[in-house]
């Protein structure tokens, strides 16, 4: 590798055009070669000749602020994590689709199962509700069916009706009450005697039975109470 | 060293660079050149598009008992070709189709490209039939149709072709509304099969549900009834009509012989009877059942009022005709309402000749003969009447005794309806709300006054009381009125009366006072026992009142 000749780097001939005696000498640099270099151009935005300063600054700085942002976010690491987040969501978001589709698929197979079922209980419920069927299973129980003549049909009375039946309602909650008063007098007086003898009182069995024999006879005289008034409205 | 670890990278770089020419290789094979036909064999496995089958309309009866109803079922095919081993098949398949194993082998063995295994297979059944995932089976989803009560009404419900679409009854007349429409679903499947993503491309609309005025348990009994008196008389066919002569509406509309569902006839002729609504369709000669239109036509147009004696003589000459009544008698002096208590022929023809021809035909006019009553059922028969211009001279001794002009029983009961209702002529009707929308009752026109109708009525009530001819129909309790009638066919050999083919017939309502319930039944040619109206047709009334009238709360007067 023999190096060129340094004359033959002298000798290039340059062709230069002649600079005007008027215009102002201007400081070039030239490259080791000898080809002037032009200045350096600055980066940012192309200045507006036209116009005010002031409006100029308020709007090249915040472009500077976001310029440098952005700046940063593209050449920074977070783009990475942006673009790997947003990968994953576009997947994520497929798999869900993909997942909802399964899902619909089974809600449509689940639904046509329940149409299914549905029907079939409806038809059974049908056939289950067959008046030959009920007449059958009826005389089975030894039942038989009312002949017309036999059937009775009360006739509605409009505020009649009501009164009678308020009436029939008021009387049996006093004969319960009537029947509950009588119940305590007893149990007190029935407690007294115990008190009174000699004999030691009766442990629970016995007070049990006294209590349930007085039970008895309030049940039974309210259902005397209650079958008395429920003739009222027959007769 | 340092050589060897270089080849070794180098070796290394060669076959991924290798694998990666591969890779692009096959890429190139099956994304370029041997994609189109990898695009359709993807479609046809993973797309399909899907048939929703619409489910056809619920028909119920008015109390909301189903009577027809649809469920989910498959059309199981098979494509012969695909089965490799057809007699493990049939072996496998026989059961679940409830078919025999050689018919299915037969049909598997065919080398055919497409048949049929079995049409509307239950649901439950399909899917076990295509659990056992044996290649070439297929199902397609389709809907079967069930009727719970089995023969109940059948005639009126009527019957589905295999394609679904009605053949008789409301579900031919109804097909419209009852059938809806078929949806399409887009399916992608993945490799296992999976539905990955179902698209509705139009969903499915189910069918209308008809609500009918029929009541399943008077429907029942009127079968009931009915199958009674064809056991007994031996009827060639017999129907009944059960409806509420204040609306209209039918409650019970029953036919004999039934339809076994389950089993039905195998020769057309014998399915065509048994699917024949003979209510609608029968025409027959209605006989002395259509006096009630010669006394009422009479009282309204004041020719005679109910008291209005006449002279009743054993028979009667018109033109070249001699008319008897039924039973010999003496001459006798015998009311309006007598007459028509005790079905005097010879009476109604000297009414029907007061009328005169041309008042007789208005008045058979204005009751609805010769027209449709406006039911909603197919087949619907109109009957026959003459035209006063076609009339020949002994006509007026046979018109007004039912005789000489043919009707249907849903004609009779909506005249008797108009009888019982006050004198409205209203159109019977089976529908009564159409998906849970109450259809307006038809509307009715007046036919004859009020007072005429509640003269007849009283009339009527004669019939079933000692001297008339169904005096052995009671129902304890209730006051009941109608008319028998016992009418001659026609010989079609001979052309003339036949003296052994009968229609015997009852049409009669309760309470007589305020009719509440209508009853008419029909028998066409009893065989056996007995041939008249008041022993055919009015015992199987009073069974069906008898258990009607409680049933709906109707009170005893």
């Amino acid at each position: 590798m023999t190096p060129p000749p340094a004359a033959a780097t002298v000798t290039t001939p340059v062709r230069r055009r002649p600079i005007p005696a008027t215009r102002p000498a201007r400081p070039t640099r030239r490259r080791a070669g000898g080809a002037p270099v032009l200045p350096r151009r600055v980066s940012g935005p192309v200045r507006a000749r036209t116009r005010p300063r002031a409006r100029a600054r308020a709007h090249t700085a915040p472009t500077h602020i976001s310029h440098r942002l952005l700046d940063r976010l593209i050449g920074g690491r977070a783009w990475i994590g942006i673009v790997a987040f947003a990968l994953i969501g576009i997947v994520a978001m497929q798999l869900w689709i993909v997942k909802l589709g399964v899902g619909i698929g089974h809600a449509i197979e689940h639904e046509g199962l329940l149409r299914r079922e549905n029907s079939a209980l409806s038809i059974e419920d049908a056939q289950l509700a067959s008046g030959e069927r009920v007449e059958q299973l009826a005389a089975a129980r030894g039942m038989v069916e009312a002949a017309p003549g036999a059937l009775h049909f009360d006739s509605v009375r409009g505020s009649l009706d009501a009164r009678q039946a308020a009436a029939v309602l008021a009387r049996d909650a006093q004969a319960s009450t009537a029947a509950a008063s009588t119940a305590t007098t007893a149990s007190t007086a029935s407690a007294t005697t115990a008190s009174q003898t000699s004999t030691p009182a009766p442990t629970s069995p016995g007070g049990s039975s006294e209590a349930a024999s007085t039970g008895t006879s309030s049940e039974a005289s309210s259902g005397e109470a209650s079958g008395q008034t429920e003739e009222t409205p027959g007769g | 060293m340092a050589l060897s670890a270089q080849n070794r990278i180098g070796a290394l770089f060669a076959t991924f660079v290798a694998l990666l020419v591969v890779a692009a290789g096959r890429t190139l094979y099956l994304g370029v050149l041997h994609a189109g036909a990898l695009r359709k064999a993807a479609h046809t496995q993973q797309v399909t598009e899907e048939t929703v089958p619409a489910q056809r309309g619920t028909i119920t009866d008015r109390n909301g008992v189903i009577l027809a109803t649809s469920e989910p079922a498959q059309e199981i095919s098979a494509t012969p070709y695909l089965i490799t081993d057809p007699l493990q098949a049939s072996q496998k398949l026989a059961p679940l189709l409830g078919r025999p194993q050689s018919q299915i082998l037969t049909e598997l063995s065919e080398r055919s490209g497409f048949v049929y295994l079995a049409r509307q297979l239950p649901a439950a059944r399909a899917q076990a039939v295509l659990a056992l995932g044996i290649p070439g089976i297929q199902g397609t989803p389709s809907m079967r149709r069930v009727y719970p009560r089995g023969a109940l009404a059948a005639q009126v419900l009527g019957v589905l072709g295999t394609e679904g679409n009605g053949l008789s009854g409301l579900e031919l007349s109804d097909n419209a509304i009852l059938r809806g429409q078929a949806g399409e679903r887009h399916v992608v499947s993945d490799a296992r099969g999976q539905a990955i993503s179902v698209t509705d491309v139009h969903r499915e609309q189910s069918g209308a549900q008809l609500t009918l005025t029929l009541d399943a348990n008077i429907q029942q009994r009127s079968e009931d009834v009915l199958a009674a008196v064809g056991r007994v008389f031996h009827p060639k066919d017999a129907t009944a009509i059960v409806m509420n002569p204040n609306t209209g509406s039918v409650l019970a509309m029953a036919n004999w012989p039934a339809l076994d569902r389950a089993h039905p006839p195998s020769s057309s002729e014998a399915l065509e009877q048994s699917l024949e609504n003979r209510a609608v369709s029968f025409d027959y000669e209605p006989g002395s059942t259509f006096k009630v239109v010669t006394v009422s036509g009479a009282l309204e147009s004041g020719v005679i009022t109910p008291t209005t004696t006449f002279a009743i003589p054993d028979q009667i000459q018109v033109a070249n005709r001699v008319i008897h009544d039924a039973e010999e008698h003496p001459e006798e002096t015998l009311t309006a309402g007598e007459i028509l208590a005790q079905s005097s022929n010879v009476g109604a023809i000297k009414i029907g000749a007061l009328l005169g021809p041309e008042r007789f035909n208005q008045w058979v006019h204005k009751y609805g003969f010769g027209a449709p009553t406006g039911i909603n059922l197919p087949s619907q028969e109109i009957g026959r009447v003459l035209a006063p211009s076609e009339y020949s001279g002994s006509s007026m001794g046979n018109l007004p005794i039912g005789q000489g002009e043919m009707v249907t029983p849903i004609q009779m009961a909506a005249a008797y309806s108009t009888i019982a209702n006050g004198g409205i002529l209203r159109p019977p009707y089976v529908i009564q709300a159409v998906n849970g929308r109450a259809q307006p009752a038809p509307r009715g026109r007046r036919v004859i006054s009020a007072q005429t109708a509640a003269a007849v009525r009283q009339m009527l009530r004669g019939v079933l009381a000692p001297g008339g001819t169904a005096s052995e129909v009671s129902i304890p309790g209730y006051q009941l009125a109608g008319k028998t009638g016992t009418a001659s066919k026609i010989d079609p050999q001979t052309g003339e009366y036949s003296e052994t083919a009968y229609v015997a017939s009852f049409i009669g309502f309760a309470p007589a006072n305020d009719p509440k319930l209508l009853c008419a039944v029909i028998v066409d040619e009893p065989q056996t026992g007995s041939i008249y109206g008041g022993t055919v047709a009015a015992p199987a009334f009073g069974q069906i009142m008898g258990f009607a009238l409680p049933y709906l709360g109707i009170a005893p007067e």
